[in-house]
């Protein structure tokens, strides 16, 4: 019933201090009005259980666990059938008071539910009690009742308030945990960078000196410290440039096919495009990439440079491998051949965009995609 | 013989770099592990050309080279960092440094950039041209937006910029559109003197704004 609701314990503390300070009040009250009771023995029984029930009661509202339905009920319970006896055991030398027997004690049980059920529930009990309450005072004249309802707007004001409080509470534990776990990460980027990566980048510097062995070392020390240096971008991004759901960071995204052999270069800051051209955009870059990775050579190298020249993007993408004629190029996308009509020139043309390709034997391949901003219909 | 500080907060590293150097015929005459130290060994030991970490305990390496070059004006800055810190390599070029170079770059092409950086040159990476280049397009939208003359690169500087982002040689590049190297050289270095002196007029525009509405 409570399990979800955010523990405040300063919520239990000054329930528990009004709940005894209604219970004094009882005892006061009816002390003085004991020796013109109509029956004084029972009257002290009343105070006697106000006492020992407000004790127990307490005991339960203090854990979360204890906090029981039955304990709600026998609370309600308890405090109507002790508001019913009163006219019987005050007798007719009360007749005339607007006090119940328990005083304003009475709201207690009421303001239990409020707090630790829902403010709905405990306006409803407050109604159910004022109303018993005005029933068993034969209270009929309306002028009276301010009492009753001033308890019953109260109980659904303290609730409602309640619920607002355990809701910013619960915020602010969020916001501190998101904090901490900032904190933790941007720890271990320090120690990362400190340890494991000036390492790598050491065994990069000084592996070659040992020969191809200790080529091949740099080079997987290479890509270790690419793929560490992603990951601890990506945590503090979001991943793939995602900055919501209709947008995407271009420059973080490309970012991702940065390796030993391609060099990404973009401008500093975001590249805010829609996200859906930006996949596509991405798509192509991938497609121009596999192809160098297919075709340019085993020692090529490539570099891929974004631009926003006004309102358009300028993707270039260029290798320095084997190259080759433009015919064959041209042929080859003919026949559907190297992804080059489908993959990219398609996703160009969907995009409004525009290709260019550049090659010749020996001088490499390079690719300039530009691609409007907006949809442009 | 040219003295170099070297910056760099891992131990393994400065002395990997430092004999290397050493080796090469450049004399050592300081290091330095956090921000902290830079300035005051620097200022001791007045180095020709400072190799910079850029991930150093604080303050970081862009704001020293920023403090660096305001009290030292003639030292070279040459820049050394990871992937991945555009934004803080943008500062530091911007606040004067004259190079930058991955950390993963081979000790040979460390080696050159320090030579070159001694030499006054500028030495780039695709890394920081793609940087450039969206800096100045930056730079010029906003100046359109307040309808005021923004700093432009030419025609020529863009075209280089461009070929250095898409990772060609300054040889390439110098056989490609038929100049000689030496002039490759010298667009490369305008670009970057364009871009550190529009940041010294905007400090100074930002000094004087703040200035006067402090007197307000």
């Amino acid at each position: 019933m409570a399990a979800e609701v955010v523990e405040v314990r300063e919520v239990f503390r000054g329930y528990a201090a009004v709940r005894l300070a209604a219970v004094l009040y009882v005892v006061v009250v009816d002390a003085a009005r004991l020796p013109s009771a109509a029956h004084p023995l029972l009257l002290g029984i009343v105070m006697m259980v106000v006492v020992v029930w407000t004790v127990l009661a307490l005991w339960c509202y203090a854990v979360p666990a204890r906090r029981r339905p039955w304990v709600f009920a026998t609370d309600l319970g308890l405090t109507l059938v002790l508001v019913l006896s009163g006219p019987a055991v005050l007798g007719p030398a009360h007749a005339g008071t607007h006090l119940s027997v328990v005083a304003l004690w009475l709201a207690s049980a009421a303001m239990a539910l409020t707090l630790w059920v829902s403010w709905v529930w405990g306006t409803l009990a407050a109604l159910l009690t004022a109303a018993v309450d005005v029933v068993a005072t034969a209270n009929t004249d309306v002028t009276t009742w301010d009492g009753e309802i001033g308890f019953v707007l109260l109980t659904g004001a303290v609730g409602f308030l309640v619920t607002t409080l355990r809701r910013s509470v619960r915020e602010r534990d969020t916001v501190i945990a998101e904090a901490a776990a900032v904190q933790e990460r941007e720890r271990l980027a320090r120690v990362v960078h400190d340890g494991v990566l000036q390492v790598l980048a050491l065994v990069e510097r000084q592996a070659p000196a040992f020969g191809v062995r200790g080529e091949r070392l740099a080079a997987a020390a290479q890509e270790q410290e690419i793929a560490l240096r992603r990951l601890l971008l990506d945590s503090d991004r979001p991943p793939g440039g995602q900055i919501d759901t209709t947008h995407t960071d271009l420059a973080a995204m490309l970012d991702r096919h940065s390796s030993p052999t391609v060099t990404i270069s973009t401008p500093g800051g975001q590249v805010v495009v829609d996200a859906e051209r930006a996949a596509e955009v991405d798509q192509a870059v991938s497609e121009v990439l596999t192809n160098v990775r297919r075709h340019a050579g085993p020692s090529a190298r490539a570099w891929v440079l974004l631009e926003r020249d006004g309102d358009e993007l300028v993707v270039s993408i260029r290798d320095n491998g084997v190259g080759g004629e433009r015919d064959a190029f041209e042929d080859a996308a003919e026949r559907g051949r190297f992804g080059v009509r489908h993959s990219i020139l398609g996703r160009l043309r969907d995009l409004g965009g525009t290709a260019i390709l550049r090659t010749a034997p020996g001088r490499g391949v390079e690719w300039e995609l530009r691609i409007p901003e907006e949809v442009r219909r | 013989m040219t003295r170099v500080m070297l910056v760099d907060d891992h131990p393994m590293w400065l002395e990997a770099l430092g004999s290397d150097l050493e080796e090469a015929g450049f004399e050592v005459v300081a290091t330095a592990a956090n921000g902290a130290e830079v300035l005051r060994r620097a200022r001791a030991t007045r180095p020709d050309v400072v190799v910079m970490d850029l991930q150093i305990p604080g303050p970081d390496g862009a704001s020293c080279t920023e403090e660096l070059l305001r009290v030292l004006p003639e030292t070279r800055v040459l820049v050394i960092s990871a992937s991945g810190e555009r934004e803080d390599v943008l500062r530091a070029v911007k606040a004067g440094a004259r190079g930058y170079l991955v950390k993963s770059a081979s000790p040979e092409e460390l080696l050159d950039g320090v030579r070159r950086t001694a030499e006054g040159d500028a030495v780039f990476t695709p890394g920081l041209a793609g940087l450039v280049l969206g800096e100045f397009r930056r730079m010029v939208s906003r100046a359109e937006e307040h309808d005021d003359q923004g700093p432009a690169l030419t025609a020529r500087e863009v075209e280089v910029l461009r070929l250095v982002a898409k990772g060609m040689a300054y040889r390439e590049i110098a056989d490609t559109l038929y100049v000689s190297h030496r002039t490759v050289q010298n667009h490369v270095q305008n670009v970057l003197r364009k871009l550190q002196l529009h940041n010294r007029v905007e400090l100074a525009l930002y000094a004087i704004e703040r200035g006067i509405s402090a007197r307000d």
